[in-house]
């Protein structure tokens, strides 16, 4: 007697499920386990397997349609000749092929939520009182979307003190959805020789008497001249339009009374370099007496961040908002080196994919790498 | 003169001491001369927070460019530049 391979439910919010591809054909010999058809929600992909020893007899689908869970995908007969039921039912029956028969108890609930036999998901060939049951669990009585608290959702935690959130950890909140949200992140990194730059940075030290380790600052200067060179890296997507910003605006990642600021230089491009350090150490200050004022925070077109002597071999950063190209700089290798005249170093940038590709991206590492 | 200076020199000393404990790390060898960034007490976001510091201890607003090793690299060179 032919055998049904139906669709599975696979989630609470998936009625219906794309058929990526076929794995058999009609008159195929299968076993149990073989892969008959991958299928794919937003979230997985998935394969249907075979419960049974068998032939395919027919197959209800293909290849990028979408399907209600619980029809039936395949019939597997104990002979390659063995018509499908489909082949015995009447043209009603057959032009309806996903209309189970509910069972008597299945009437009755249908009749007390209000639902419609075509409303309901079946796993079997038959439309059961369990189907139901569990449809009106997930769905709720009233077929809207039932809004699981978190205990549903998540499972059970201790009881916690509920706190606002500080300007700086809102400003972190929006910064980590839109990069969720809106970009194509990517990311990549190259490995180089920080010696050179360690002493490019020294000698510049010496030069202007600077207090701080300029290192991080002239590496972020860099990048600011690279980005007015290569304006793409200094751009974003808006609809579906490229907006190449006329201006740098630097973003710099510093760490001041236990936040994380982005700083930004706005039009960083028109300092020198010991401009541009000098205002950036103006900003940390700032940081630190919690002066910061809104356009020192937020509207970087591009970014820079360290957790240099944090033993960090790589960390893949957050891009700002409207930003393509955020470079993240660590330096944990250094614990690995064993010649003292080289300093292993990572440059990782994370960029976005709509608008930068890894060959520009890798380009543009490769020339931050050289003082 | 000499008693005020003294007194800052005390005040910046113990503040560095202080920060550099904040990154577990003991600086009461530091001398009044030693150049504070070369011995690595303090890293440069505790240098930073020494000379804010320093602004509000004082009452002071220097300007960027003043922050050199010079004015500031050292504790002598922080209690001089009060009397400049």
């Amino acid at each position: 007697m032919a055998k049904s391979i139906e669709l599975p439910r696979v989630d609470a919010n998936n009625d219906e499920i794309t058929i990526a591809s076929l794995a058999i054909e009609v008159g195929q010999k299968v076993e149990k386990g073989d892969i008959l058809i991958e299928a794919e929600t937003s979230k997985t992909v998935f394969d249907i397997e075979s419960e049974y020893d068998g032939y395919i007899i027919a197959i209800n689908c293909k290849a990028g349609e979408s399907v209600p869970v619980g029809t039936t995908l395949v019939w597997i007969g104990e002979t390659k000749d063995e018509l499908p039921p489909q082949a015995n039912r009447t043209p009603e029956e057959i032009t309806s092929p996903c209309k189970p028969k509910p069972t008597l108890k299945a009437i009755d609930l249908l009749k007390k939520y209000g639902l419609a036999e075509a409303d309901v998901p079946f796993s079997s060939e038959r439309l059961t009182a369990h189907d139901i049951e569990k449809y009106v669990s997930e769905i709720g009585k009233d077929g809207e979307e039932k809004q699981l608290n978190a205990t549903e959702k998540y499972g059970i935690y201790p009881t916690a003190r509920r706190e606002k959130l500080g300007p700086a950890q809102k400003g972190m909140l929006n910064m980590v959805l839109w990069h969720r949200d809106i970009p194509s992140d990517a990311y990549l990194e190259i490995i180089f020789n920080q010696a050179f730059w360690r002493q490019h940075s020294k000698e510049f030290s010496r030069s202007a008497g600077l207090l701080l380790d300029p290192l991080l600052g002239l590496m972020a200067y860099k990048l600011v001249q690279l980005a007015k060179k290569n304006p793409i890296i200094n751009s974003t997507i808006d609809n579906n339009d490229i907006l190449c910003y006329e201006k740098v605006n630097l973003g710099f990642t510093i760490e001041a009374n236990k936040q994380l600021y982005i700083v930004v230089v706005e039009n960083a491009e028109q300092y020198d370099a010991l401009g541009f350090l000098n205002k950036l150490g103006e900003l940390q200050r700032k940081a630190f007496k919690k002066t910061l004022k809104k356009n020192e925070v937020s509207g970087a077109t591009i970014a820079f961040t360290s957790l240099a002597k944090k033993g960090v071999s790589r960390h893949i950063p957050i891009l700002p908002p409207r930003t393509s190209l955020m470079v993240g700089h660590s330096d944990g290798l250094e614990l690995l080196a064993r010649d003292s005249s080289i300093e292993p170093c990572v440059f990782g940038a994370t960029y976005d994919h709509r608008i930068l590709d890894g060959g520009v991206t890798a380009q543009i590492l490769n020339k931050l790498a050289v003082p | 003169m000499s008693e005020n200076l003294n007194k800052v020199k005390i005040l910046v000393r113990n503040k560095v001491i202080e920060l550099a404990r904040e990154n577990k790390i003991d600086a009461h060898d530091l001398k009044n001369d030693d150049i504070i960034p070369e011995k690595g007490f303090l890293d440069s976001g505790a240098i930073i927070q020494l000379i804010v510091w320093y602004e509000q201890q004082f009452n002071l607003e220097i300007n960027d460019g003043e922050i050199t090793i010079d004015n500031f690299g050292s504790i002598n060179a922080m209690a001089d530049y009060i009397f400049k």
